[in-house]
């Protein structure tokens, strides 16, 4: 760590591999990869041999960094997908992932005809396909109800523009509680579906909601598998995933740049913080779970030994901007490194460059 | 060994050299905006198996202290050629590729021959296909040459150099000429 500039990420494409091998073998199905959970374009060139089954992209950004690196299929999934990511995608030979029947007549406005072989998929709102698992909780404003794909099917038809898949998703950390729902509500789905299609659907995209600690063991898979097999007899079922695959395969470091007494509380000031790592100060959230780090000492001598709580704070002004804590413990001193693992996923998620600080670095392990 | 013949030795990197150090995201998404700029990048689009190993400024810093061994261990040599396809965009090259005795070059192996038969001698040639970008082709060979020797001491140095270099333990499909190295430390096939 020492010649690495902080704050950093540090990722390792080995873990990122392994976690996508063993998540594609316990869903039993193809696996996409969501770029939006990790853009680093250097990490995706050292797993691109392993992520055959496709990249999700989200953005005319996210198409470029991926362009020409990979032949696994590409899937272009966005509400806000434009003309000009609309032509780039085509020119790429990306599957649209058709959000809202604006993008459908979008694409049935433009000539096509260089395009094919044309690949176009429909988004399904989850609430629509399982409404009571959903619920409230997971309401979601992405893609359509059934009226609308309906319409957006018969549209696409009488265009001459076939609709090869459809895919649905209910969002963030929905596996254990929509997953089986979403499982066994598409097959009648996908039955009124075809109804309005010269051909039948040959893939569904399930999603994934996939929670960063995931564990191949949990009878969940099993039971899921059984769900998703009578699917499999009819079309290619297939997931995508960002952060189950990423967040393992991350460490964010940041070095100490001050250490303070406030009352009884220790402050240790850090370089780098929810600018950088937005996720570990767990603002999105009401109860907040503070992550405990590793501490990695940078030069000699020892360390002071305290029972008294220790607060990671960030470098911003912001009175959220904390990141860490250690209920007693060594306390570190300036120059060491501060690292916290599982957070691989996400870092790019910031909400604004508010003091214009320094961006974190990223690494890889060779 | 025929006096003069020369020495090489190749293998495939199924590991990087550098396992377990870190090295800086350094690559960028190309300055694209107009569909036929997609379309051409497509095109390049290939599957290939060979994983990327190592990133662009591992591959110069590879070279360069291969390169500079090389010369440490047999100072005779006269010229160290290394493949260089094109500058990176994004990485500068090390100034020990840059020096008087160093020769970036398209094709090593092509022309290493052409400056023997030109009466060169001690010429050593490093040629690979090392992946460090998705949009490369290769299989992350590398091979290293030592030609027209100008005797048999230089040979053995040159030798010498191979084995106490990090290439052995990460590479397969080793090959040696001439093939009286039996003693050649090599990596298990996988």
């Amino acid at each position: 760590m020492a010649q690495a500039a902080t704050p950093c990420f540090i990722f390792d494409p080995a873990v990122v591999i392994s976690t996508y091998s063993r998540l594609r073998a316990a869903l039993a199905t193809p696996l996409i990869v969501s770029l939006k959970a990790n853009p680093s374009i250097d990490l995706f060139v050292r797993c691109a041999h392993a992520f055959t089954d496709g990249v999700e992209l989200a953005s005319q950004g996210e198409l470029d960094l991926v362009i020409g690196r990979t032949a696994a299929p590409k899937f272009v999934n966005t509400p806000g997908m434009d003309l000009a990511l609309m032509k780039a995608a085509l020119a790429s030979r990306a599957t649209l992932v058709l959000d809202n029947l604006d993008q459908v007549d979008m694409l049935t406005s433009l000539d096509v005809r260089a395009a094919t072989p044309l690949r176009v998929a429909l988004r399904v709102n989850a609430a629509s396909v399982a409404e009571a698992a959903i619920g409230r909780a997971h309401l979601d404003h992405f893609g359509m109800d059934v009226e609308a794909l309906l319409l957006a099917a018969d549209r696409l038809t009488r265009a001459a523009v076939e609709v090869r898949g459809l895919h649905v998703f209910a969002g963030s950390y929905t596996f254990e509680s929509c997953s089986s729902a979403l499982a066994d509500n598409a097959d009648a789905l996908i039955t009124h579906v075809e109804q309005h299609l010269p051909k039948p659907i040959e893939f569904i995209n399930l999603g994934g909601g996939i929670a960063d600690d995931w564990d191949e063991s949990s009878p969940k898979f099993a039971d899921y598998r059984r769900r998703i097999a009578r699917l499999q007899v009819r079309l290619t079922v297939m997931h995508e995933s960002g952060r189950a695959l990423f967040s393992r395969g991350g460490t964010f470091a940041t070095r100490v740049l001050a250490v303070k007494k406030l009352d009884r509380r220790h402050i240790v000031v850090c370089d780098g913080g929810l600018a950088h790592c937005f996720m570990l100060a767990q603002t999105e959230k009401v109860l907040k779970r503070l992550r405990q780090p590793v501490l990695l000492q940078e030069g000699e001598g020892s360390r002071l030994a305290t029972d008294a709580p220790i607060s990671f704070v960030g470098n911003s002004c912001n009175r959220a901007d904390v990141i860490g804590e250690m209920r007693g413990g060594m306390l570190p001193r300036i120059g060491d490194v501060v690292l916290f693992d599982g957070c691989g996923a996400y870092h790019t998620y910031s909400p604004t460059n508010f003091l214009s600080l320094k961006p974190a670095q990223c690494y890889l392990v060779s | 060994m025929l006096p003069g013949a020369p020495v090489t030795y190749s293998g495939r990197l199924q590991r990087s050299p550098f396992v377990g150090s870190l090295c800086a995201a350094e690559l960028i998404a190309p300055p694209i905006a107009l569909p036929s700029e997609y379309v051409t990048l497509r095109r390049c689009e290939r599957h290939i198996s060979a994983p990327v190993l190592m990133s662009l400024t591992q591959r110069y810093r590879l070279l360069a202290d291969l390169a500079g061994a090389a010369k440490r261990h047999v100072p005779a040599i006269s010229l160290t050629l290394v493949r260089v396809a094109s500058p990176s965009y994004s990485v500068p090259m090390p100034a020990e590729l840059l020096q008087p005795d160093v020769l970036p070059v398209l094709d090593p192996d092509a022309l290493a021959p052409r400056l023997v038969a030109a009466g060169r001698s001690n010429i050593v040639a490093i040629a690979d296909d090392i992946r460090c970008d998705s949009y490369e082709l290769g299989a992350n060979r590398i091979s290293l040459a030592l030609h027209r020797p100008s005797g048999d001491d230089v040979a053995a140095a040159f030798l010498a150099f191979l084995r106490s270099s990090p290439l052995p333990p990460c590479l397969t499909e080793v090959d040696i000429m001439p093939d009286a190295t039996p003693d050649f430390p090599r990596s298990p096939t996988p």
